[in-house]
């Protein structure tokens, strides 16, 4: 770096980020910032350590500037690694919260709520015994909210951005017509079965759900194809067919690579 | 082991039930500051979520020690948070569709500097960074002269640029920031 920080140069620096030059030292000073890439890296350091040591707002890092690392993190934050790891938090943040609701009222109405507990076991064994929390599994298991978003500024449009811009805005008739023409050399074709499903599961189109949950199903990669079928399994618990969804859900256990393998584990255990 | 060592591990390596542990033990600090910030329970859960992979992230590339892990999660989902914010101002009425893993990314280079000069901060002794930190506060030579009772202002301007040369002295002789210019 050939430019020496004089006590003079950076007051300079000083006064143009805090915006005290007078115009014609502004001016000068630009000059020399646009001949001087040198000059320009010295005021971006200067202008991160105020931002970071100062209690003052950040200024927001460019995505420009850091193309190349940014292109780096968003493709590894993409892949099956990284998506695995946050579906974790995310699983770990859901059973923290159902301990949450359930623990903290417990404990105020322990003994009324045990003696709930007993009436409701007589009389409500027959009811619930039959079917009707399977379509619980189903809410409990399923959020359509984190399925990876895959749109960005500036990208060039096409029916897979269509159909998820269409999603997110719950046009979920809009985003299949986009979805269904995706086709499968398209990049995201695994990711807009995913939608695809999706919509359908959200206009209650069941049937249609499942056939597109089974395409996802039969696809190359082994834990995409896992993915498909967990999906399927969840439509069948919604339609309360529960044999069918055992079916899958022990085929999905037979390997801990499997998508939610230990998610299937536990519910194969509570329907058998 | 030690808790932050444990608690990493557990993130890295995708342990549900040790990240619960974290959820249990730390969540509810990070929600309060959320909330009393504007925000509500969702914002809490992205933000915390976020947190946590930025410490996938950075410990999957480069493993080092974090004394707690407890502050040093708060300080990031502040950061977090604050961006946030800011981001919110300016788009509030557009819709905008950028997605989770590229605001992620944005996060992550913000989060990388700021750690990086925090650390080289942290090298200087306590006077330097007093004085620099309340110099890049905003704080004039005067209120610098009064506040740590200097003999004149030139002394006090000798030492704020003895202490930031040091500083960039120390930011510039890292390998990281080559590669973090190179980024740029």
């Amino acid at each position: 770096m050939a430019i020496k920080l004089t006590e003079q140069l950076l007051a300079q620096i000083d006064g143009y980020l805090k915006d005290t030059l007078s115009t014609s030292e502004k001016e000068a000073f630009e000059k020399r910032l646009q001949n001087e890439p040198e000059l320009q890296e010295e005021v971006r350091l200067q202008q991160q350590l105020f931002d970071i040591l100062g209690k003052e707002e950040w200024h927001a890092v460019q995505r420009s500037e850091y193309k190349e690392r940014m292109n780096e993190l968003t493709s590894k934050l993409r892949s099956q690694e990284y998506q695995g790891l946050s579906a974790c938090i995310r699983n770990a943040e859901n059973a923290y919260l159902e301990e949450q609701t359930k623990v903290s009222p417990l404990r105020k109405y322990y003994r009324y709520i045990a003696l709930a507990a007993v009436i409701i076991v007589f009389f409500g064994i027959y009811f619930t015994q039959m079917n009707s929390s399977y379509r619980s599994y189903y809410e409990q298991y399923i959020n359509w909210s984190e399925l990876p978003s895959f749109v960005e500024k500036g990208q060039d449009q096409n029916n897979f951005s269509h159909g998820e811009t269409a999603f997110k805005q719950e046009n979920y008739k809009e985003a299949i017509t986009f979805f269904q023409q995706v086709t499968p050399s398209h990049e995201f074709y695994i990711h807009s079965l995913e939608y695809l499903g999706a919509a359908y599961d959200l206009l209650d189109e069941n049937d249609n759900a499942i056939t597109t949950f089974q395409k996802l199903a039969n696809v190359e990669d082994p834990y995409e194809r896992s993915k498909g079928n967990w999906y399927t399994a969840m439509i069948y618990l919604k339609m309360k067919n529960k044999d069918k969804a055992i079916g899958i859900l022990r085929e999905l256990v037979k390997d801990s690579e499997n998508y939610k393998y230990e998610k299937a584990r536990g519910l194969l255990k509570k329907l058998e | 082991m030690k808790d932050s060592e444990r608690y990493i591990n557990a993130l890295i390596t995708g342990n549900e039930k040790i990240t619960k542990e974290i959820y249990v033990k730390l969540f509810p600090k990070i929600k309060s500051f959320v909330l009393k910030n504007r925000g509500d329970s969702q914002d809490a859960s992205d933000v915390f979520h976020d947190g946590l992979m930025y410490i996938i992230v950075s410990q999957k590339e480069k493993r080092s020690e974090i004394k707690s892990f407890e502050a040093y999660l708060f300080v990031v989902c502040k950061n977090i948070w604050k961006k946030t914010l800011k981001n919110k101002v300016i788009k509030s009425d557009t819709l905008t569709l950028e997605d989770k893993e590229s605001a992620l990314s944005t996060f992550v280079v913000e989060q990388e500097l700021f750690d990086f000069y925090i650390e080289k901060f942290d090298l200087l002794s306590e006077n330097c960074k007093e004085i620099l930190g309340s110099y890049f506060n905003g704080l004039s030579y005067e209120e610098l002269l009064t506040e740590y009772a200097y003999a004149s202002i030139n002394t006090v301007r000798q030492r704020v640029f003895k202490c930031r040369t040091k500083l960039i002295k120390l930011i510039k002789e890292d390998k990281l920031f080559q590669k973090l210019k190179k980024w740029q």
